[in-house]
């Protein structure tokens, strides 16, 4: 049973549960380190979702089924930080709200846009293709990381250049500084409003294509809140690393493995609800164990 | 006072006017005149008895669990996992409304005191983390109604569920009926309308006097409001934080405990239809007030009951109205927005 669950296979399949959970969460630490505990990329999410499948079958090209995603998802996240923003909106009350607001659009246009309520799938909708890395493929064990499509590789870059524009640039430096103190930014005469902004931009990306990869990264289809709750994993993911992105990366890896490895327990006869419950226990678990760890760090410093 | 009063007021009627205008946008986007719509909506929800019946079937609970979201808002906490102990809650009532040779008397009030029990012991984690290392509660609620919600499916599933109800054609996950002991009677027979009416009456009037006419109430209202006048004021905001958590989760099983013994007789898998976001809507468009309270969850129950006829008289589809209330919700926090319409004055910067 134990090679069962750590076999190339669940491994594979990990990566791939992984990944819209580690754009979401990337996203989520950006706005989260300038300042905002942004907990609608679950709504974003499913919008790029939706787009995707609606770029990908409207215009036959895959590629523009990527754009479109990331487009609605930053339109989006820019509709988000304007109530935010400008109009200083609760960022809970706001999430809530756009997640739901999600959901709604989403059931809403895909009957104008398909003809059909509650999902969409067609058998000539173009999807992304799956890479093969020249010599990786042939190492065992290692070769599950090659095969993937895109947006998986993409991903994997986008922790390095999250990384280095966090923690390496002035960019970085003045997002992070937005969120410890954005008086402090507002005094020295930037323009802390562009820079907000410019965080729920990147979150935008990133949803779209966290979405993207939900919708066109296999099957090109759409299913109503197909997004599952992935987003709040992701929230959880970035509450959980304490938005130190490398981190937020390893613990949505980590989320995703535990659901590949559910999806495998399941296939012997393991209840399913106690299979689907996983990421959440874990979720749980994670907070409380951080909870209790990070009082200790507070109480060694003083 | 009497001026905020005001203000709210026309916060909640700006929001409610954007969100209405943009529903509007939705409806006359798939070629529907709004207000042959809201028409059909209005005429669904109030025109006719069952309407009537039926709308008010469903602000009962829209009520209960929205009292349980303001008192964890109240107190500047979200309780976000209320869709959770509303099943938990349901489950408990469910269960020990089997037990027979039970009177009605005593019967009635264990199912919900159980009912609220499992609630406030749901929400005993998040509220030990919030108040012993200020833990955010947000998602760690969150997860846990998720968690809830799959738990009481896989219990029934696994233990409570008879084999003749497996095999039954409705296929849904049931624990067997409740004794009639322990059923909240119909109001008026035909109808859903049950008296877990008088328990929403109830707690929207203790809500009421409890943070109106109670020292407890004032500083869990100060605590919402400004958290560190409230500590400098010598609230024990730890034990405060603590129990409102707990109170909201036990709030919010009543509900799910009234579903079951008032409207199904027997707990259903599935039959909370977002009542646990919809609390949380229904608690924002009330402003937190008691009166706004009742008055939100009236119009969420029209909505409920008049979307249907909505539905079958137009083309328009259900999620017009989940989009107008999402908009309500996303508007109704938004200060800025009051700012500029001059309704709210303009804080200073860094207040």
């Amino acid at each position: 049973m134990l090679d069962m669950l750590f076999s190339e296979h669940t491994i594979t399949t990990g990566i791939s549960l992984a990944t819209p959970i580690l754009l979401c969460a990337l996203g989520g630490a950006v706005c989260s380190k300038a300042g905002n505990f942004n907990i609608a990329m679950e709504g974003f999410m499913l919008v790029g979702a939706l787009f995707g499948v609606v770029g990908a079958y409207f215009m036959g090209n895959v590629a523009m089924g990527v754009i479109c995603a990331i487009i609605a998802s930053v339109i989006m996240t820019l509709l988000y930080g304007l109530f935010l923003i400008k109009f200083k909106g609760n960022e809970i009350i706001l999430g809530f709200g756009f997640n739901m607001l999600a959901v709604a659009l989403t059931g809403w246009l895909l009957a104008p846009l398909f003809g059909n309520a509650g999902s969409f799938y067609n058998p000539n909708t173009p999807s992304l293709t799956k890479l093969a890395i020249p010599i990786i493929k042939d190492i065992p064990l290692l070769r599950c990381l090659s095969g993937h499509n895109i947006i998986v590789y993409l991903s994997w870059i986008i922790v390095i250049v999250l990384f280095i524009m966090m923690y390496k640039t002035p960019l970085g430096f003045r997002l992070r500084a937005l969120g410890e103190n954005s008086k402090t930014l507002d005094v020295t005469g930037m323009n802390t409003v562009r820079y907000r902004y410019l965080a729920e931009i990147i979150c935008g990306v990133l949803c779209g294509l966290a979405g993207a990869f939900l919708s066109i990264g296999n099957l090109s289809m759409f299913t109503e809140n197909m997004t599952s709750g992935r987003g709040y994993i992701a929230v959880a993911a970035v509450g959980f690393s304490n938005a130190y992105i490398p981190v937020t990366a390893v613990a949505s890896l980590i989320f995703g493995f535990t659901s590949s490895m559910a999806i495998q327990l399941q296939g012997i006869g393991f209840p399913s609800q106690l299979v689907d419950m996983t990421p959440y226990i874990i979720t749980i678990l994670v907070i409380i164990i951080s909870s209790f760890k990070k009082n200790k760090d507070k109480g060694s410093r003083q | 006072m009497n001026k905020s009063w005001v203000q709210s007021l026309l916060r909640l009627l700006v929001a409610f006017a954007i969100g209405l205008i943009i529903s509007s946008l939705f409806i006359l986007a798939v070629g529907e005149n709004p207000i042959v719509a809201y028409k059909a909506l209005l005429e669904g929800a109030f025109a006719n008895k069952l309407g009537v019946f039926t709308t008010l079937r469903w602000t009962v609970p829209y009520i209960i669990v929205g009292v349980a979201a303001t008192v964890s808002f109240k107190a500047g906490l979200f309780n976000m996992g209320m869709e959770g102990c509303i099943y938990a809650g349901a489950l408990a009532a469910g269960l020990l409304g089997t037990i027979p040779g039970l009177p009605p008397i005593i019967h009635v009030p264990l199912c919900i005191m159980g009912a609220t029990l499992v609630g406030m012991i749901w929400m005993i984690v998040p509220a030990f983390l919030k108040a012993k290392y200020g833990t955010n509660e947000v998602i760690i609620t969150w997860m846990q109604s998720y968690a809830m919600t799959l738990l009481c499916s896989f219990l029934v599933t696994e233990y409570f569920q008879r084999p003749e109800d497996i095999t039954s054609a409705a296929q849904q996950v049931r624990t067997p009926f409740i004794e009639p002991s322990a059923a909240l009677n119909p109001i008026i027979d035909p109808y859903k309308l049950n008296t877990s009416l008088y328990i929403a009456i109830a707690l929207i009037v203790i809500l009421y006097v409890f943070s109106k006419y109670t020292i407890m109430g004032y500083e869990h209202r100060m605590m919402g409001t400004s958290y560190d006048f409230s500590i400098y004021g010598g609230v024990k905001t730890r034990k405060m934080q603590f129990w409102a958590l707990l109170i909201s989760g036990g709030i919010a099983a009543i509900a799910g405990a009234a579903e079951t013994l008032g409207v199904n007789g027997q707990y259903i898998h599935g039959f909370s239809t977002s009542m646990g976001p919809n609390g949380i809507m229904v608690a924002l468009m009330g402003r937190l007030n008691p009166l706004g309270l009742a008055i939100s969850s009236l119009f969420m129950g029209a909505i409920q009951s008049g979307a249907r006829a909505m539905v079958r008289a137009t083309e328009v589809s259900v999620y017009t109205m989940n989009i107008m209330i999402s908009i309500i919700v996303i508007c109704i926090t938004a200060d800025g927005l009051y700012e500029m319409l001059h309704i709210k004055k303009r804080q200073r910067e860094g207040d």
